[in-house]
């Protein structure tokens, strides 16, 4: 399988990928493959307002079991080249990450990631659900967007988190997305409103709204990708003497 | 008193329901011609971008179906592409379309290898060139220019970099006097795209012929597994926004074809049915069955040619409103031409004709004696 790791592709890959993946156990991307994508993300608070616009570059490497993440802010000028490091674990729901100054030094304030806007609903979305069992296959029939759809669960393999999906039945491609918590309430909705065909032919997400409980919504539009990336050595690695960050929830 | 003038003269008796009907007409029609002029004008202005580079065929990655086509590395390309006979230069092409401002809408960004041929067909208007490969400088176009608000000494933020503005430059394709011009190693650089491009433009030797071209397409083709190996023009035509507004053009077509032949129908039935004393009396004097068809068919063709015509001018004003909005200025250039101008004539003639007929045959069908007897 291709190396569309991230969000575009977790919202976009089929209920048979992520089947087999969980079957076999790993994450469905090729090992040492990195995809970058660039996309333009507005966040709207719950009366509508919409808050900073960002831009981010987002680079993501698959290692074996692992895998690396680099986000980089385009804009705007205040956070411009600032950086988040984040390494996962194919087990773990959670990552550890670095807080990168345009400079490439460290940040400490490591709470400040969650001030990008969008920066955390996207965080979210990356967690590693193809690898998740499918706990119910065929659930109601529904349609979302106008498109006619089924309904899906899995969950994370510590229990925690639960994802429903509503999956097409004629492409794979998840057009709702429901995150919930260990209690089964909703923490966040993804819809996608447009797809892009990739280079092998199959569809990923290009234009989603994430919806948070709190009425607040994201949308997030990816403008430019590169599915061939060739990261630069020591890409991934922190800098010397940065500590890590605590693993986000 | 001729038939159309009777015709004429029947479409003004009912004034509030022949406008309503030819309002109706001519908004469809206006849907029709200002979309079907984008569509190919879209369509044109790509086509001309790759016929003022002087480009005679163009290579992609396979499956690119998207508004841009997805990057490749130039270097697993170029080397077969310059052994093959009559290549004379091969050009590598990478863009974007990208936000340029806070505000304005996003704008194409190109970068194009430096010193290869893409850049021969520009008229600098003003200030310079990029002095080299790894100057970090744009050129803008006239258009780009005026809605960006910037001229040169000024300063653009393309992906989080300050790019000074060193010229100007005019292009006879609308694309690029749109667009943001720099070098092909700046923009990689930029798009942090290493090595990659999106197009790869091929010029041959002026001694090439179609033949020769045809062969370096299916040689190509062989060895270069997963990409494609296109003329400028079926590049164009497999563009996703030509696609797209080609389709969109169709459906309107089809949706207003319906809607304004159903409604000159029920314009002509009810006018019809008001009139049966009337064609009655035509009858009796002697009109033929086939004169009161005429006239009927006249009458609905009169008002859908009315529609027509006035759809056609609201098209035009519609097209040239959407050109000049901010969000479209310098991507879309409408095309009219006279022949589709005819056609569209002529399609409002065909649903005039297929509004009327069935109302016609139904006229020509009266009794005189049932009609004046007010049956």
């Amino acid at each position: 399988m291709n190396s569309f790791w991230l969000l575009v592709l977790l919202l976009a890959l089929g209920g048979h990928q992520a089947t087999a993946s969980a079957q076999h156990g790993t994450l469905a991307m090729d090992t040492g493959k990195a995809v970058q994508l660039r996309m333009d993300v507005r966040r709207y608070d719950a009366d509508g307002h919409l808050l900073s616009p960002l831009k981010y570059a987002l680079i993501v490497q698959q290692q074996d079991e692992a895998q690396y993440q680099l986000w980089r802010v385009l804009a705007p000028a205040r956070w411009r080249g600032q950086k988040l490091l984040a390494h996962w674990q194919a087990e773990h729901a959670g990552a550890i990450f670095w807080r990168l100054s345009a400079e490439g030094g460290c940040l400490r304030d490591a709470g400040s990631f969650a001030d990008w806007p969008g920066a955390r609903q996207i965080w979210l979305l990356m967690r590693p659900w193809q690898t998740w069992a499918v706990r119910q296959q065929s659930g109601k029939d529904d349609e979302v967007n106008g498109h006619d759809c089924r309904w899906q669960r899995v969950r994370s393999p510590d229990g925690r988190w639960q994802v429903e999906r509503c999956m097409d039945q004629q492409q794979p491609v998840s057009w709702r997305t429901r995150l919930l918590n260990h209690r089964g309430n909703v923490l966040q909705t993804i819809d996608i409103s447009k797809l892009i065909r990739r280079n092998n032919g199959k569809l990923a997400a290009r234009d989603f709204t994430i919806s948070d409980a709190d009425g607040s919504r994201t949308t997030v539009h990816v403008y430019s990708g590169d599915e061939d990336y060739q990261p630069a050595a020591g890409m991934f690695l922190p800098p010397e003497g940065c500590a890590a960050q605590p693993v986000l929830p | 008193m001729t038939l159309w003038m009777l015709a004429w003269h029947n479409i003004r008796r009912r004034p509030a329901r022949s406008a309503l009907t030819i309002a109706a007409v001519a908004i469809g029609i206006a849907a029709v011609v200002a979309l079907t002029a984008i569509a190919w004008g879209f369509e044109s202005s790509w086509q001309q971008a790759n016929d003022a580079r002087a480009t005679d065929l163009i290579v992609t990655r396979q499956a690119s179906q998207n508004t841009m086509p997805s990057p490749f590395r130039e270097a697993d390309v170029r080397p077969l592409l310059m052994q093959q006979a009559h290549v004379q230069q091969v050009a590598g092409l990478l863009s974007e379309m990208l936000s340029v401002s806070e505000d304005g809408p996003p704008a194409f960004v190109f970068g194009w290898e430096y010193g290869s041929y893409l850049w021969q067909h520009l008229e600098l208007v003003e200030g310079r060139w990029p002095a080299s490969a790894h100057e970090q400088v744009v050129v803008i176009g006239t258009l780009a220019a005026q809605t960006l608000h910037k001229g040169v000494g000024d300063h653009v933020d393309i992906e989080g970099l300050t790019f000074p503005v060193v010229g100007i430059f005019r292009s006879s394709a609308l694309v690029e006097n749109g667009a943001l011009l720099m070098t092909l190693r700046q923009m990689q650089q930029t798009m942090d795209k290493p090595g990659k491009v999106n197009v790869l433009n091929i010029q041959l030797d002026a001694s090439a012929s179609e033949t020769d071209e045809a062969q370096i397409q299916q040689h190509v083709r062989q060895q270069l597994h997963g990409y494609h190996v296109l003329t400028s023009g079926e590049l164009v035509s497999r563009n996703a926004v030509v696609r797209i507004a080609k389709a969109m053009s169709q459906v309107t077509t089809l949706i207003a074809g319906l809607v304004g032949a159903l409604m000159v129908f029920n314009t002509m039935l009810m006018s019809v049915s008001e009139r049966r004393r009337e064609i009655g009396l035509l009858l009796a004097v002697g009109w033929r069955k086939a004169m009161v068809m005429r006239l009927i068919v006249s009458e609905s063709v009169g008002l859908a040619l009315t529609g027509g015509a006035l759809g056609i001018l609201a098209g035009f004003v519609l097209a040239s409103v959407l050109e000049m909005l901010p969000l479209m200025r310098g991507k879309i250039d409408p095309l009219f031409s006279p022949w589709f101008l005819l056609a569209v004539l002529g399609l409002s003639v065909v649903l005039g004709m297929a509004g009327g007929l069935l109302p016609a045959l139904n006229a020509a069908r009266t009794s005189p004696s049932q009609a004046l007897r007010g049956e």
